[in-house]
């Protein structure tokens, strides 16, 4: 079995030695460090501890991509191999499941742990900088080591378990968002055990608390707050670090003994047609039909962005919101504020954010499946333009947010004060700097996901965020503005930002542009 | 005027050449076939056509229009099927055909007597409510040359159809592409399959490390390479030495007595099929069978090309 596992672990890091990519990625990584030493540098002038500072955020950057490569890298280790139809090889050759499980998995990990050794000489400059122990640091990594095989391990779990990449996928970033919430639902728990009087005197309170505990202290982030207060002396094995690696050894004990199960009967599987009903539905008004005249529209609405009986489903949850806020307020103030200005604030939060969502996960799709299905090549031979097509593709996705903008624009100015606010919110240059950023950052999924196989939203999300710290100057430069042009100028500044989207939305369009041709001509 | 005029073409991946210096002329309603080991330069030469290879240099020009100044106007001419395609597998076939048909701007008046032409044409018509994903691939084969047969193009480009296909499916690829043939359109076919591509097409050439380095039709081809042409013979009575006297007829180079029939090998165009008959007819033996050997283009192949790639 080691022979095997060896061959599978040794292919894998010939393999990452040899791309490019991969080293190019590790360099991008000193640089961000390089450049948040700067940034810390610059910082002393103005604040205190930025050996602090700068270790701080280098920690939780590293956390959340760590996550993003659990999202993304581990939890693709078998759905590739299921997908590409080469587990059964993989099977023939006499590796038992734990020999692949380890070779595929244990390399992915110990790529993501070089990623961590090549910062660790510039993290110890932050002793110089000042404000940091090495105790601290060393509990730090230890942290983030533990977070990393619980990652590794869920996202492994997943991979054995779901029969593609995309969903593997879906259901780690879900798992993620779960576990961000530990700390919530820790202290939650342990309110309400004490609440009940659930105390340690008695062995099943002391357990109930220990446990509530635990989930309480589960979370790396949490456990980066603890570790960079001052005067931290703690021992480096925290309760995270316990917890995080044996969840990820139970973990991986589960992916072995579901390996059998879930890999026995991997025969070839119907494409699902998404939300797209089928012609001989009963309800097949709500079906695609026939093709209208832009045929890319018809298509990118009915089978990218679920078509109109998602539409309804979404125009049922958007209407219903408000009600359930409302219902929520009633709850929880007895209906005080019933019918308020900030239950209809609630309401247009929840509607923008519902569509920064759609959009997101619009843009992480509209060129993908095109790539995934290899068929941009028949796209490229329409007489049309590369732009057309790409334009038509986007039409076809953004008529889908038709249910949150009809909610938004329709509804949100017919609810108490909400023409009000809406009026003020699209006058504000702090909401279309908002807006920039959200530009770039769809953009910016779009084009990665005509590079990469998964992962393009949260590898967005990951560039945006170190870019954003490591270059804080655009940040800066957008306060600056808001606050230097005063209310009399407002339009400007917003007509500033609107030329700014413009210039922004037409380099990348250059670039999603050149990118389709490349990606048709292979 | 020519369907397809490439002079002098090169295509370059940066340093290396894939494609040097190759020309081409093909009539209107020709079947050229392209033949060449992998890594010969077929497949960019195709894309060139086919408006996806945009960096090359020498002159392209299918149907008169010049491929690198209108190539929106080329792909109305066209239709491309590559070597590895891709479909929508979540669609269904009338779905599919009915998107592409829109995509192409095709009439929403038109479009379903032209789904249903192409379909019958593709013998694709019982699936038509069949997720793409359920079909076989030689009828997903069928379907991609449904789709580009959907704006009626002049000039078809396939770049090895018959890749990966069972042996009824290439025969029903043959089939279709014959009857493609017979309603005049120009068909430019890279394969493997040598035999079928010499059953097929009206004229060939032979590729190897980006050079062409035969052009012209099967029989060019054959007399210019000295290769010889065998008939099958079987008879039932007869001289004795029959044999000989087969040796001594003008044009004839080679009798070969096999157990139950004589192998006669002659230079193409050194000999009529029907004189060969006629002088054994002629000699009081009573033909069983006379069967012409298709041309053996894999000698023809292997004694124009060396194995090597660009």
């Amino acid at each position: 079995m080691f022979a095997g596992v060896t061959a599978l672990m040794t292919r894998s890091f010939r393999l990452d030695a040899r791309q490019t990519p991969t080293h190019l990625f590790r360099l991008a990584f000193v640089v961000f460090i390089y450049f948040s030493l700067l940034s810390a540098q610059a910082q002393a002038m103005m604040f205190g501890a930025p050996g602090l500072r700068f270790f701080h955020w280098t920690c939780h950057v590293n956390a959340v991509f760590l996550a993003l490569a659990g999202v993304s890298l581990f939890s693709t280790a078998l759905t590739e191999e299921k997908e590409e139809n080469t587990l059964g090889l993989l099977r023939m050759t006499g590796l038992n499941p734990l020999g692949i499980l380890l070779g595929k998995s244990t390399s992915r990990l110990v790529q993501v742990l070089l990623l961590l050794a090549v910062q660790v000489p510039f993290t110890f400059l932050s002793i110089t900088l000042g404000g940091i122990t090495m105790d601290q640091i060393v509990a730090a990594y230890a942290a983030l080591i533990a977070f990393a095989i619980l990652v590794a391990n869920v996202g492994l779990l997943h991979s054995v378990v779901c029969r593609s990449g995309g969903t593997a996928a879906g259901m780690t970033f879900m798992w993620y968002i779960l576990y961000c919430f530990c700390w919530p639902i820790g202290n939650g728990l342990i309110l309400e055990l004490n609440a009940r009087g659930v105390t340690a005197t008695t062995p099943t309170g002391s357990w109930l608390l220990a446990i509530a505990g635990w989930i309480r202290d589960a979370n790396v982030h949490a456990a980066i707050e603890t570790i960079m207060v001052t005067g931290f002396a703690d021992s480096p094995i925290s309760s995270q670090v316990i917890s995080n690696t044996v969840v990820g050894a139970i973990c991986f004990l589960l992916s072995w003994s579901l390996f059998d199960i879930f890999t026995r009967n991997l025969g070839p599987t119907m494409q699902t047609r998404g939300f797209a009903l089928r012609p001989t539905s009963r309800i097949r008004f709500l079906s695609p039909g026939r093709a209208w005249k832009g045929g890319l529209v018809w298509k990118d609405f009915h089978f990218i962005a679920g078509g109109w009986p998602l539409q309804l489903v979404k125009l049922f949850l958007y209407l219903g919101a408000y009600p359930a806020i409302v219902a929520a307020d009633m709850y929880a103030n007895y209906g005080t504020a019933f019918f308020s200005e900030s239950l209809t604030a609630a309401y247009l939060v929840v509607l923008c954010v519902g569509l920064v969502i759609e959009i997101a996960l619009l843009s992480s799709r509209l060129f993908h499946d095109e790539v995934k299905g290899q068929t941009m090549s028949s796209l490229l031979m329409l007489p049309r333009s590369v732009a057309d097509i790409g334009y038509s593709k986007a039409v076809g996705c953004l008529l889908s947010l038709g249910p949150a903008l009809v909610c938004l624009f329709g509804l949100g100015p017919v609810l108490p004060d909400g023409a009000r606010l809406l009026a003020e919110g699209l006058t504000q240059p702090g909401v279309w700097a908002t807006v920039l950023g959200l530009v770039i950052f769809f953009h910016l999924t779009a084009l990665l996901s005509l590079f990469v196989k998964w992962g393009a939203l949260p590898l967005a999300f990951f560039i945006m965020l170190v870019s954003t710290w490591c270059c804080p100057v655009f940040a800066f430069a957008i306060l600056a503005l808001i606050e230097a042009v005063g209310d009399e100028s407002r339009l400007i500044a917003v007509l500033g930002i609107w030329l700014a989207i413009a210039i922004v939305s037409f380099v990348f369009h250059m670039m999603i542009g050149a990118r389709l041709q490349e990606v048709g001509t292979q | 005027m020519l369907a397809i005029d490439v002079q002098d073409l090169w295509v370059r991946y940066g340093k290396f050449a894939a494609v040097k210096g190759i020309s081409l002329a093909i009539p209107r309603g020709e079947v050229f076939g392209f033949i060449g080991p992998n890594g010969a330069g077929k497949s960019s030469t195709i894309k060139v056509l086919a408006t996806l290879q945009r960096k090359f240099e020498g002159t392209a020009r299918l149907g008169g229009v010049d491929i690198r100044q209108s190539p929106d106007r080329v792909r109305e001419k066209m239709g491309y099927v590559p070597d590895s395609f891709g479909v929508y597998e979540d669609l269904t076939v009338r779905e599919f055909l009915h998107f592409f048909a829109a995509a192409y701007r095709l009439p929403y008046s038109r479009r379903q007597a032209v789904v249903d032409d192409v379909l019958q044409l593709t013998d694709l018509a019982h699936k038509i409510d069949a997720q793409v994903d359920s079909l076989s691939r030689g009828m997903k084969q069928r379907l991609s040359l449904a789709r580009v047969l959907l704006h009626d193009p002049e000039v078809l480009l396939l770049d090895e159809p018959a890749s990966g296909l069972d042996p009824r499916a290439r025969i029903e690829m043959r089939e279709l592409l014959k009857a493609l043939k017979e309603m005049g359109k120009t068909i430019l076919i890279s394969s493997h399959i040598l035999h079928e591509l010499a059953q097929l097409c009206t004229q060939i050439g032979i590729l190897e490390a980006g050079k062409l380095v035969a052009q012209g039709s099967v029989a060019d081809i054959y007399r210019r390479l000295s290769i010889l042409r065998i008939v099958h013979v079987q008879v039932g009575g007869g001289p004795t030495d029959l044999a000989d006297r087969l040796r001594g007829f003008a044009g004839v180079s080679q009798v070969d007595e096999q157990a139950d029939r004589f192998a006669i090998r002659f230079e193409e165009g050194s000999l009529e099929l029907e004189d060969l008959h006629d002088f054994i007819h002629g000699q009081g033996a009573r033909i069983r069978m006379f069967q012409a050997e298709v041309m053996d283009m894999e000698t023809a192949f292997m004694k124009l090309t060396e194995g090597i790639t660009a």
